[in-house]
């Protein structure tokens, strides 16, 4: 019986794995995406499965438990996220001010291009 | 040579207060031959919208709300349009005194290229606003020179040619500093003037969140961001 670390994070992966295919039928992203996301999730199945494959690797990378090495890559998968966030929604707050700036202004006359009366 | 000014107020929710204000503009401008008021309905859910068509004003009106720096850029933008010579900001909130408009434009007509008002910082303003507003303005001077000792007073007009070298990007408060620095980046001559302080609501708009955020972006300004 595996420790209870692992059945979780086997079934995080499988359940994240099911998402990302929702996602991606969706077409809340792209194939790219799909295939990006998959891989992560497939490799998290991988690790809960069969630890023992990649005790070398923990070992080189310096870190004593794999589960640790795992904790840390999930940082980096998470700023990597974060920051893929970031740049999306400021691309969206541009796009909306844009559009309802548009929006507003194309109710606004143009100022006759002869010069106003003097009065 | 009279001028056509236009008036251009921003209002997020002011419709108990906006009527007042609209009707409290003053007719007789200095060298004034036309005056329009542009209210800037920034996707308010409430009469804002419908009290300012009432009183006369023309109403240019943002879709969903997107923050009084952004509500501003559009009003300013449909005044050009629109062919104003002098702009005037105003707030709906009836925080800047009608009375102190002459003075605002006669300032222009002496030769500067934009005016602020400047509030006194005492008794009406709320004392976390006094140290917000100083702490602001002293930074504004330490970081880019600029001597404005209120930097965050919205009533404000400028000649409608400075419009380039003003343009903002933030839509949020961070905007009155925005434009200043770029003003001065450009040599635009921006003068002040005193104005009566007025403070009606209980905090309504403006925060520490804002005054720290304002902060942040002075710095990536001066940093050249
Ligand atoms: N709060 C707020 N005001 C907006 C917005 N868009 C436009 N405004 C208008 O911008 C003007 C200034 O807003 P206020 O929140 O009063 O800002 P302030 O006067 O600098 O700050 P206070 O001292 O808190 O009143 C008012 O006329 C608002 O109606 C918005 O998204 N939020
Ligand atoms: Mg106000």
């Amino acid at each position: 019986m595996p420790p209870a670390v692992q059945l979780l994070a086997f079934a995080f992966a499988l359940a994240m794995a099911y998402l990302s295919y929702v996602g991606f039928r969706r077409r809340h992203f792209g194939l790219g995406g799909f295939v990006f996301w998959e891989i992560i999730w497939a490799g998290l199945v991988v690790v809960s499965l069969a630890p023992g494959l990649f005790q070398p690797l923990a070992r080189t990378f310096r870190v004593a438990r794999l589960l640790d090495l795992v904790v840390v890559v999930g940082m980096l998968v998470l700023g990597a996220v974060t920051y893929q966030n970031y740049v999306t929604v400021q691309r969206l707050r541009r796009q909306v001010e844009r559009l309802v700036r548009d929006l507003a202004l194309a109710e606004v006359p143009e100022a006759s291009k002869t010069p106003r009366a003097e009065s | 040579m009279p001028y056509l000014i236009a008036i251009v107020i921003p209002a997020y929710h002011e419709a108990p207060r906006l009527r007042g204000v609209l009707t409290a503009i003053p007719w007789l401008l200095p060298e004034v031959g036309e005056r329009r008021v542009i209210v800037v309905d920034d996707g308010s859910t409430d009469a804002t919208a419908a009290v300012a068509r009432q009183a006369g004003a023309i109403v240019v009106r943002h879709r969903v709300n997107l923050g009084a720096g952004a509500a501003l850029r559009t009003g300013t933008e449909a005044a050009l349009k629109l062919g104003a010579d002098i702009v005037v900001h105003m707030d709906a909130d009836g925080q800047h005194p009608p009375e102190d408009l002459p003075r605002l434009i006669d300032t222009l007509l002496r030769g500067a290229d934009a005016v602020t008002g400047v509030r006194a910082f005492h008794r009406p303003m709320p004392w976390l606003f006094i140290f917000g507003n100083r702490f602001l303005s002293r930074v504004t001077r330490a970081l880019f020179g600029i001597a404005n000792p209120d930097t965050q007073c919205a009533y404000r007009a400028f000649w409608a040619w400075a419009w380039p070298s003003i343009c903002w990007e933030s839509t949020d408060y961070a905007f009155a500093s925005e434009m200043l620095v770029r003003a001065k980046r450009h040599g635009i001559q921006w003068d002040t003037i005193p104005i009566r302080t007025i403070y009606l609501d209980h905090y309504k708009g403006t925060g520490i969140g804002d005054g720290v955020r304002i902060f942040r972006k002075l710095v990536s300004w001066r940093l050249g961001a």
